[in-house]
């Protein structure tokens, strides 16, 4: 019996010893899951729903907590990871990234997020839709071009909503107003609900929830595009879940024969990707010891096949989740700093001059 | 329909709903009373618990929180002069120098009774004019938002006390400190200064608890005054007069609650504005205004009613088109979500029982509610009558906390700290703040509506909408109305003055005059080189303002004068000055002790060292007095809202 209990007591010891450095990492110890944006936005809805779900797949079953770092649209708890926050592991970044604001150098942000080692994005794209009512009449997506000075609303000059919805337009030759300021897609959809504006787009949840019930199924509106993000060798990437809707390419393709071409498109491409892909992302700070960043990175993997996760995920944003991993993270955020200058200066011209 | 009424309040009293239902009552209760925490805070707390909730039973949890933070909020407005969450700023106006006086059981009963009434006629309300919602939201755009923020600031003249162009000036300043940050086209940062914690504007409760609290709490510390400045045996009637001030008042609260539930029903405007117009409204429409500012109970009832019967208005929106007001309204909009309800028009037909399920959890949680902290209140209410130093290390913790919850950083404190002094410098001025914070929170909601309206619609075609034309009515009459009170006043004989105005210090107005004249040259500068878009709004705010203040400079001036010929004070505060300094001084020594190590040491030292120096208690005291701040501190913040305590040098 002695004998029996003695080699039990080895052979778990010898576990323990063989058993991953992440799992003794997290052991008994509070991760703090850092949010850029305010409680009860749609990244913290969505960040929290995350991190809970995160948390189970972290060996050792540490603590997860949320604490929200809100303000400048996401700089300020940008600059808190760069700046402040330890290397320890205890504090990872699930944020809306304001890539963007680093693409056009914006002055508040001190840090370069590529300096950070990302565990994995998320992305929905983005779907456009008009009223059927605005002159003379949209009842398909080749009227858009009949249509004379339609307001198309957006909510920031720099947000990458704006910045999509104006390359787009001008590629397809559209006569639109644009009409800036809205505070949130929920706004701006109210305003196309008002015909204050008669045209816009909004992520998947936006529309979803918001659009559909009150725009489409009620004969206001139509749904014209969705913007299809492309892979490395420039192929266009195609989302199951939105099938039926036409992306932005075969509308082009349909309504002015052929593929876009030229610093418009190439503008739409990159601002594209990154908010589709990285529309949130995760990240810890430069200098994380390589098992917690393991022991994350292998979490992130597990969550596309919690059926728990998806199902949640499914109910509250009406959309698959569609999680990158970390390598393709890593490699859409160290893109940004190989962006031709002179693309910038096309970007930051295209800002002011509206 | 009457069906679904009746289906839908089965649904509410059934078990487990009507469970969860007094237990969202009791933490709403709680994150009401607690100043900086608020009805948001505990909706971001309570939704991932109701995930796995049947639909009905989740609305019962989340919203009878909701329901009733606005009534709790009334304990430390009234008692501490704090708004205990941003929908009862106005109350502190009436409420505190009711406490000051003494009566702040009455200001209980008179609150908590209306807020119940306010609370059940707003669901009713809500209930009733469903068929009628949708064209009212559907054109309520940008113009009309523009015209609403205008009719707000015309009501500057009813919380200015008798110094309308003082409260002018007040209301332009707050429109300048709105600019701070990007502008709405989000090219330009303006009045930055280099500070990315700046980009996104002020932060509302740090700045309101600065003007208002910091001032008070001064005031307790240097005059060891309790807040009740008569004895307890001196105040007659409690709670039970106070309940009857409410019934008598019936027609004032019918209109509270109209005004709650309409405004409520405007996305986006909502809580932070609804006490202030229903307060402007109610001095407005009395006869008898001598004693507003200084504990009138009707300027209790208009706020208190109007900011629990907006809950009821402010889910129209959200359940019927999917547009949430506010960010509790967006996280119940992700509650209708995760359950699988569609908000949009189901909801008012195929789902219209789970839309009355909600009303009757609004209705019936607002009355549990008040019947609860009716019973706490009077014992909650001596709290007036302890003498002032056993009351200020507690008060400035809430404060400190409360600010800190807006960002959980640094800049939070600054702004706190800075507003702090402003608003103990514009009370000894008798510059009143009420119109600086309504001019700060319009601010935004104006020129964002005004930059849209200006690019959707052609020239001025919009002051044709119906709308926009029945708004410019009431903002004539408005005016009118003011004008004609302002010719009243005149008339009342000299030595009577109304509200703040009274303790007004000449070479204290002077000094504020020529710093505010100081900074608006200062603002002007980087304003002219803004593009338009940017630039037009803040120059238009600050053009009228430097002649406001020049004018209040030669108005100071003349007091001043005035005073030294008739052999009186110039400067009565004088003497108050150095132990006020002192006392900003060790608010500073918390910042300072907090940078090196945290909050956690930080503010039960303060209250230790407090105690001991300037209240001249027991050590023993003072140390346990600390360390409950700290269980608190660290029951309260750390464990159950998780705050991001600040990354002090040595423990972090």
């Amino acid at each position: 019996m002695k004998r029996l209990i003695s080699t039990a007591i080895s052979v778990l010891a010898l576990a323990a010893i063989a058993l991953p450095a992440q799992a003794q990492y997290y052991k008994g110890k509070r991760i703090t899951v850092v949010i850029n944006y305010g409680a009860g936005g749609p990244t913290d809805v969505e960040g929290r729903l995350i991190a809970r779900h995160l948390a189970k797949h972290i060996p050792g079953k540490p603590k997860v907590i949320v604490k929200n770092r809100p303000g400048a649209g996401g700089i300020v708890g940008t600059n808190f990871m760069g700046q402040v926050a330890k290397p320890d592991g205890m504090t990872v970044a699930i944020f809306t990234p304001p890539i963007i604001s680093q693409v056009l150098e914006d002055p508040g942000l001190k840090v370069d997020f590529s300096k950070f080692i990302w565990l994995a994005g998320v992305g929905q794209p983005q779907i456009c839709y008009m009223r059927k009512d605005a002159a003379p009449g949209i009842n398909t997506v080749a009227d858009i071009l009949k249509a004379k000075k339609f307001k198309a609303a957006g909510m920031r000059n720099t947000s990458s909503h704006d910045m999509r919805l104006r390359l787009s337009l001008d590629l397809l030759g559209a006569d639109y107003k644009y009409v800036t300021g809205y505070r949130g897609l929920a706004k701006v959809t109210a305003g196309v609900l008002q015909n204050e504006t008669q045209y816009s787009c909004g992520s998947v949840p936006n529309y979803r929830s918001m659009v559909e019930p009150n725009l489409i199924k009620t004969g206001k509106a139509i749904t014209l595009f969705y913007y299809s993000p492309t892979d490395p060798n420039g192929n266009e990437i195609k989302f199951a879940d939105l099938k039926g809707i036409p992306t932005f390419l075969d509308v082009y393709k349909q309504l002015r024969g052929g593929a876009p071409s030229g610093v418009k498109y190439d503008a739409l491409k990159i601002v594209n990707n990154l908010s589709t892909f990285m529309l949130r992302g995760s990240f810890v700070p430069a200098g994380t010891p390589k098992a917690a960043v393991d022991a994350l990175r292998a979490a992130w993997q597990a969550l596309p096949g919690d059926v728990e996760f998806v199902g949640e995920y499914r109910k509250a944003f009406k959309a698959e989740p569609k999680i990158l991993q970390s390598d393709v993270a890593q490699a859409h955020v160290n893109n940004v700093k190989g962006i031709d200058p002179k693309m910038v200066e096309v970007l930051k011209k295209f800002i002011k001059g509206s | 329909m009457f069906e679904a009424v009746l289906t839908g309040l089965y649904a509410v009293v059934a078990w487990p709903a009507i469970g969860y239902l007094f237990l969202g009552v009791f933490i709403g209760l709680f994150f009401g009373a607690v100043p900086g925490l608020s009805g948001l805070v505990g909706m971001a707390i309570l939704l991932p618990f109701t995930f796995d909730m049947a639909p009905v039973s989740a609305f019962a949890f989340l919203l009878g929180m909701f329901a009733v933070t606005t009534t709790s909020d009334t304990v430390a407005s009234v008692l501490l002069g704090i708004p205990g969450t941003a929908a009862s700023q106005a109350t502190i106006l009436d409420g505190y120098p009711m406490a000051q006086r003494g009566e702040a059981a009455r200001a209980f009963g008179a609150a908590f009774t209306v807020s119940a009434i306010g609370g059940v006629l707003g669901a009713v309300i809500l209930g009733l004019s469903i068929p009628i919602v949708k064209p009212l939201i559907l054109n309520f755009a940008q113009p009309e938002f523009f015209m609403l923020g205008l009719l707000g600031l015309a009501m500057v003249g009813s919380l200015s006390g008798d110094s309308v162009s003082k409260g002018l000036l007040a209301a332009l300043l707050g429109l300048m400190l709105s600019y701070v940050g990007y502008a709405i086209n989000g090219a330009v940062p303006r009045y930055w200064f280099g500070a990315t914690y700046l980009l996104d504007g002020l932060p509302l409760i740090p700045l309101v608890l600065g003007l208002f609290a910091v001032p008070e709490v001064l005031e307790l510390a240097i005059r060891n005054t309790s807040i009740s400045r008569v004895d307890k045996a001196s105040v007659d009637g409690g709670m039970k007069r106070g309940i009857g001030d409410a019934f008598r008042n019936w027609w004032l609260v019918l209109r509270s609650t109209a005004i709650g539930a309409y405004v409520g029903m405007l996305p986006g405007l909502g809580g932070s504005i609804v006490d202030w117009v229903a307060y402007g409204h109610v001095v407005q429409s009395s006869r008898d205004k001598s004693q507003f500012g200084k504990g009138d109970v009707r300027g209790v009832i208009a706020p208190e009613t109007a900011n629990n019967a907006m809950k009821g208005g402010a889910l129209i929106p959200t359940v019927a088109f999917g547009i949430p007001g506010s960010a509790s309204m967006a996280i119940l909009l992700g509650a209708l979500l995760i359950q699988g309800l569609q908000p949009g028009p189901q909801m008012l037909t195929t789902k219209l029982h789970i839309t009355f399920s909600m009303m009757w959890t609004l209705a019936i949680a607002n009355c549990v509610g008040a019947l609860l902290l009716m019973v706490l209140a009077n014992q909650v209410a001596k709290a007036a009558f302890i003498r002032g130093h056993l009351i200020v290390p507690a008060v400035c913790m809430f404060v400190f906390m409360g600010s800190w919850l807006a960002g959980n950083q640094m800049g939070d404190w600054t702004i706190m700290l800075s507003f702090g002094v402003i608003g103990y410098l514009m009370k000894q001025g008798g510059i009143p703040r009420p119109p600086l914070v309504l001019g700060f929170i319009l601010g935004p909601i104006m020129e964002n509506a005004l930059f849209i309206t200006d690019n959707a619609y052609d020239g001025l075609s919009w002051l044709l909408r119906p709308m926009s034309m029945g708004i410019l009515v009431l903002i004539v009459l408005t005016l009118f109305f003011a004008s004609r009170s302002a010719r009243r006043r005149k008339t009342l004989p000299s030595g009577v003055r109304l509200g703040e105005i009274a303790t007004a210090d000449p070479t204290i107005s002077l000094g504020m005059g020529v710093l505010f004249l100081a900074v608006l040259i200062y603002a002007l500068v980087p304003a002219m080189s803004w593009p338009s878009d940017a630039g037009n709004i803040p120059l238009l705010t600050i053009i009228p303002a430097i002649a406001l203040a020049l004018l209040m400079i030669w108005q100071s001036w003349r007091e001043a004068n005035k005073a030294r010929e008739t052999g009186g004070d110039a400067f009565p505060v004088r003497g108050e000055l150095g132990p006020a300094a002192r006392f900003i001084a060790w608010l500073l020594g918390v910042v300072a002790v907090t940078h090196i190590a945290g909050q956690p040491v930080a503010l039960p030292l303060f209250m230790t060292l407090y105690l001991i120096v300037w209240g001249k208690c027991k050590w023993w005291f003072a140390i346990t007095y600390g360390v409950a701040g700290w269980v608190f501190l660290y029951a309260m913040f750390d464990q159950l809202i998780a705050v991001m305590w600040h990354p002090s040098v040595l423990f972090f």
